[in-house]
Formats: structure tokens, C-alpha cells, sequence
């Protein structure tokens, strides 16, 4: 009999010892000869060889004595590798709250952010897909900002109110939830985050201080890589990360929202420079006509207009209108009435027919809109000494005399996009050139209201250009405005005023 | 602004109370279309109460008398204050509706 001393530990599959009582045990046969085993209790394919010779020691050798020995040590020694791995995953978990908050510290992006958590936490949580799903309150839908495992930008947005999306129910019930689904027919085909079967979705919340909290988007996890289950604990971890970003994602949020309302500002700054530049330079009548303008949009664009153009032989085309209703509506519709007036105007027919034929330009898109324009238009003619007019429902045009009288120069037919067909008809009146004025303006002129919600009104403006109606058209012009200004500095409407002297 | 509707006869009076402007006018073209809906085709609109209409509002109104005329009906107002049917003067919409003094007279031979 041959022992080995000391016994060493073989570890492979069982070559099927025989059995000998409670043990199994046998001889084992290699190429270098033979030996005998006996296992480790406890443990699966590990055993001590005990003998060289491959036969049973007939008495115990002191090696199988350290046997039970050797299993305690190997109980330890797997306790510990459990141990280092449950601190492994512990401290994949804190590394991945902590990666994070340095993640929301070094980006501005909500998207760049959102991808790169999503990343982690699928890699510690050990999914193939997961998503970052922030709601869109305008559309009342959730849309993905990041995902893992399949593009965000390809992925349909989800209705808050779809009955079929875990994501959806996971955000109106602001409560995480974890389970199964079956992946197939239409509600894999309608929710293609979730493939696999088994899915955690977590909400994600934030809660401005000393409000309560708002759920604000959701985070979705499936396709386990190992067990196709979530565990509580899982739970806990995409809770805690949930809770970490909800408030970058509501920052995020709103920063974007800050963003597109400083491009909406910008495009309208630019609206607002292009319609200016649609009304003409009072310039461009030097040595024809005096004319000063001054044109205040209540928003960034606003509906009032007006033109003006050397016709030749002494004549003078001008016009000036309101579209109904304000801001980018009624700018549009305006830019469309000067660019037609543009074209009427240069035709050089009589005032009615001007009107008439702008009306034609315009129909179909008044009455599609429901908006209308008022618009006087006339020609100025230093030769004839006439004033020949057509006025579409516009009150607010005046002849103001040497003698400090005014006249009204009433409509001759009711708004363009109001009236229908109806004719237009012409006005036309004598003009002392060098001393009459004509006055111009828009409703939201004499209309701005006042302390005690008195109106500038119409009395003390013709009051005003009356008095001033000596000065040249500049001053004129700038006073008013001034006193307009001064009794109602909030413009509620667009306000006009245009002077013009042959 | 208050809307209230009353009949008399076959004619649908509806009362506007108050400022007939881009916030209301939507109330108003409702209450018309509903009556006409109902088979209702002869409305008198009552601006004894009516303070003010805005550019919006007299949109309202003329799309209102566009829609009762396409389905064979009329409009006709009633009572407006000086300040109202001044502006219908100088925007020549009184051409382009049936006005009267006050409710009595619009309502004679309608």
C-alpha cells in the first residue's frame, strides 16, 4: 500500500467510482497509473487522492482525517468568492449612481446624458434594451431620448393614455412596475421596447421645491441577459437611478423649452425686420411728397401696413390698412396685401379699380382665414390739385385743412373679405398742395387705452394734428406718437400714423 | 360677454351682453349655428347690452349673416349704441346688414 502524503486534490468530472457506502469512491486510471480518490464532502468534483497504488487504504490515512477540514475551507473560500461578487455587483451599483451624477455635472445635452446612462445602467443591470422615455406635455406623449439595444429615433412616441404600453400605464400610475409580458403578436408589434419577456419600468419624477412631485418620463428596461427576470432588487437601483436624473431630465426640459422660445423670438426678430422692410422708405417720395410714417406691431409682427409710391406726373399713390386680428396670422396675411398692393398700385389705375383688383388678389385667403383688411387707398395728384380715393371699411383717414378743419374721408365700400363682390366706389375731393395733410392711421392708435381705461380717442388726435398741422411731416408724426406713448405706454395694438403733404 | 337666447315666433333673439370680441366671438357663432341646426332661420341679435365689438367680433358677425343667408335664413341687429353704429357706418358694414333702432321694429314684419 502506498499513500500520498500529503493528499492531493483532484478536480475534474466523476469518473464513476464505485460506490462504498455513503461515499462514493473509487480508483482512478491515468496514463501514469493509478490512484485513489475519495471525495471532498459537500462539494461537487473536487476529491483527495489518498493512494498511489489505486488501491483502498485499509486503514484510514491521516490524509482523509483533514478531508472535513478541507470542506470547511472550501465552504469559506466559496462564501468569500459569493461575498467579493455581491460587493462586485454593490459596487457596480454605486459606481453607476456615482458615474451619473458626474455624467448630469459634465453635460448639457439631456440627449448626450441620457445615452450614456442608459449604457450604464443596461450594463449593470445586465438588459440588451433599455430606454430613457420623457414626456411631452403639448402632445401628452412620451418620447424616447435615449435607448439601448434599438434606435431612440426610430421608436414611435407613446400616448399616455395607450392601454397596450407598460411605459405609459408605468407613468399614469407613477409607480414602478416589474413582471412579464408575452412579446408577441400586435403587442410586441406596438411597444418594441419589449422583446423580451420579462420588463421593469420605472418612473422617473421630479418635484420643484415645496411642490409636489411630477412624473416626468419613465425608464424602461427588458431583454435580461442572464435570467429573463428583474428582481426587487433591480427595482431598487433603476429607482434610485430614476430618482437621481429626474431632475436634470426636468432641467433638460426646460432648458429646451427656453432654447425653442428663444429661436421662435429670433425667427420672429427676423419677421419682424422683413415685414419692415415690405413698407417702403419715406424717402423714396423725395422731392415728390412729404411723407413721415411711424408703424408700432404690438408683438414682433403685427397686421397694420401701408405703401407708397411716385406714380409720376406729379402723382403720389398711397395707402395704408389694418388686417384684422394680430400677430403672425394677420402678418402673414399683411405681407400678402402689400406684396399685391405693390403690384396694383404700380399699375396706375384709378383708386376703385386699385382696390378692386387687390380684393381679387386677396378673396380666397381672407375668407379661408376669416380675417379681413381694411385699407384706404388714394392718389395725390399736385397737378390737378385732387385727392381721388377708394376706401375698403377703413375709418381713419382724414384731409387736415389750413383753417384747422378736418375732413373724413369716409369708406367708399365695406373691409376687403367682408363685403363680398360689392362695388367700390371712388371719392374725390380738391387738394392744396403744400398745405393740406392727409392723416392716416390704425384704430389701435386712438384706441390705446389710458389711465381708468380712457381712450387716447379720436377728438384728441384730430386735436393734436390740427394743432401741429403747420410742422413738417416729422414732427408731426414724432409728437403724436409721443403723446400716444406717454397716455398708454402698453401697446395693445398695433399703432400706425402716416402724414403725407404734395 | 352673456349670451341669451329667447324665440319669438319663429324669430331667435339672441341678446349680447357685455364686449362681443376675439375671446367670445367663437360662443357666439355656436349659439347660431345650434339654433340654425334646430331649424332655426329668421335671428335677431339684441346689442341693447353690447358695449363693444372688436375687429375679430365684427369678423364673427359677418361670417354668422354669411352662413344663416347660404342656408335661405336672415339677420337683422338691433339697438346698437351710437359708438356701434357709428363704427358700422364707417366701415360701410351697415350696407351689408339689416340694422334697427331698437327690437320692437326689427321684430315688426320680420
Amino acid at each position: 500500500m502506498s499513500v500520498t502524503d500529503p493528499p492531493r486534490l483532484v478536480a475534474g468530472e466523476d469518473p464513476g467510482w464505485v460506490l462504498d457506502g455513503e461515499l462514493s469512491e473509487g480508483p482512478r486510471t491515468t496514463p501514469g497509473g493509478s490512484s485513489w480518490l475519495i471525495p471532498v464532502p459537500e462539494s461537487i468534483g473536487l476529491w483527495l487522492e489518498i493512494a498511489e497504488d489505486g488501491k483502498r487504504p485499509t486503514a484510514t490515512p491521516r490524509a482523509a482525517l483533514v478531508a472535513p477540514l478541507l470542506e470547511r475551507l472550501l465552504a469559506s473560500e466559496r462564501e468569500a468568492e459569493r461575498l467579493w461578487q455581491e460587493l462586485n455587483v454593490r459596487y457596480a451599483e454605486i459606481d453607476l449612481l456615482y458615474a451619473i451624477s458626474e455624467i448630469l455635472g459634465h453635460t448639457v445635452r439631456l440627449e448626450e446624458a441620457a445615452r450614456t446612462i442608459i449604457r450604464q445602467v443596461s450594463r449593470v443591470v445586465k438588459v440588451r434594451r433599455a430606454s430613457i422615455l420623457v414626456w411631452d406635455e403639448t402632445l401628452d406623449q412620451l418620447n424616447v431620448v435615449a435607448a439601448q439595444g434599438f434606435e431612440a429615433r426610430h421608436a414611435e412616441p407613446i400616448p399616455i393614455d395607450d392601454p397596450t404600453s407598460i411605459a405609459a400605464r408605468a407613468f399614469r400610475e407613477q409607480r414602478s412596475l416589474i413582471g412579464r409580458v408575452k412579446a408577441t403578436g400586435t403587442d410586441a408589434d406596438r411597444t418594441p421596447f419589449y422583446q423580451g419577456e420579462a420588463y421593469l419600468s420605472v418612473p422617473i419624477s421630479y418635484a420643484a421645491p415645496g411642490t409636489i412631485a411630477n412624473c416626468i418620463g419613465v425608464i424602461n428596461l427588458t431583454d435580461r441577459i442572464e435570467e429573463d427576470q428583474f428582481t426587487p432588487r433591480d427595482r431598487k437601483l433603476v429607482s434610485a437611478v430614476a430618482g437621481q436624473i429626474g431632475a436634470a431630465i426636468e432641467n433638460a426640459r426646460l432648458a429646451s423649452r427656453e432654447r425653442e422660445q428663444q429661436r421662435l423670438e429670433a425667427e420672429l426678430d427676423l419677421a419682424h425686420d422683413l415685414q419692415a422692410k415690405l413698407m417702403p422708405d419715406p424717402d423714396t417720395l423725395r422731392g415728390e411728397a412729404e411723407v413721415a410714417v411711424t408703424c408700432l406691431p404690438a408683438s414682433s409682427v403685427g397686421g397694420d401696413f401701408y405703401s407708397f409710391l411716385g406714380l409720376g406726373g406729379g402723382r403720389v399713390g398711397v395707402m395704408l390698412g389694418d388686417v384684422s386680428s394680430h400677430g403672425v396670422s394677420a402678418a402673414l396675411v399683411m405681407a400678402l396685401v402689400l406684396s399685391a398692393a405693390g403690384i396694383h398700385i404700380a399699375t396706375s389705375v384709378p383708386p376703385a379699380e386699385t382696390l378692386r383688383r387687390l380684393r381679387e388678389s386677396l378673396v380666397a385667403k381672407l375668407s379661408s382665414t376669416e380675417m379681413y383688411a381694411s385699407v384706404f387707398y388714394g392718389v395725390l395728384d399736385r397737378e390737378a390739385g385732387t385727392l381721388s380715393y377708394a376706401n375698403a371699411g377703413h375709418p381713419y383717414a382724414f384731409r387736415i385743412l389750413p383753417d384747422g378743419s378736418a375732413e373724413r374721408l369716409e369708406a367708399t365700400a365695406p373691409p376687403l373679405g367682408l363685403g363680398g363682390v360689392s362695388e367700390i366706389g371712388q371719392g374725390e375731393i380738391s387738394w392744396s398742395p403744400g398745405t393740406d395733410l392727409l392723416a392716416l392711421w390704425t384704430d389701435g392708435l386712438i384706441e390705446a387705452s389710458g389711465e381708468g381705461d380712457q381712450r387716447f380717442g379720436e377728438q384728441r388726435l384730430l386735436e393734436h394734428l390740427v394743432a401741429l398741422r403747420s410742422e413738417d411731416a416729422d414732427t408731426i408724426v414724432g409728437t403724436i406718437m409721443a403723446k400716444v406713448d406717454a397716455f398708454s405706454p402698453e401697446l395693445e395694438d398695433d399703432r400706425t400714423l402716416l402724414v403725407m403733404r404734395i | 360677454m352673456g349670451l341669451t337666447t329667447t324665440t319669438k315666433g319663429d324669430v331667435t333673439i339672441v341678446e349680447v351682453e357685455g364686449q362681443l370680441t376675439v375671446g367670445n366671438r367663437q360662443d357666439l357663432k355656436h349659439v347660431v349655428q345650434e339654433a340654425a341646426d334646430g331649424g332655426a332661420r329668421k335671428f335677431l341679435l339684441d346689442c341693447t347690452e353690447t358695449g363693444y365689438i372688436d375687429s375679430s367680433g365684427l369678423g364673427a358677425l359677418v361670417t354668422i349673416s354669411k352662413r344663416v343667408r347660404e342656408i335661405g335664413g336672415q339677420i337683422r341687429l338691433a339697438a346698437l349704441n351710437d359708438d356701434l353704429r357709428s363704427l358700422f357706418e364707417l366701415t360701410k358694414l351697415d350696407t351689408l346688414f339689416a340694422i334697427y333702432p331698437d327690437r320692437q321694429q326689427a321684430l315688426d314684419g320680420y
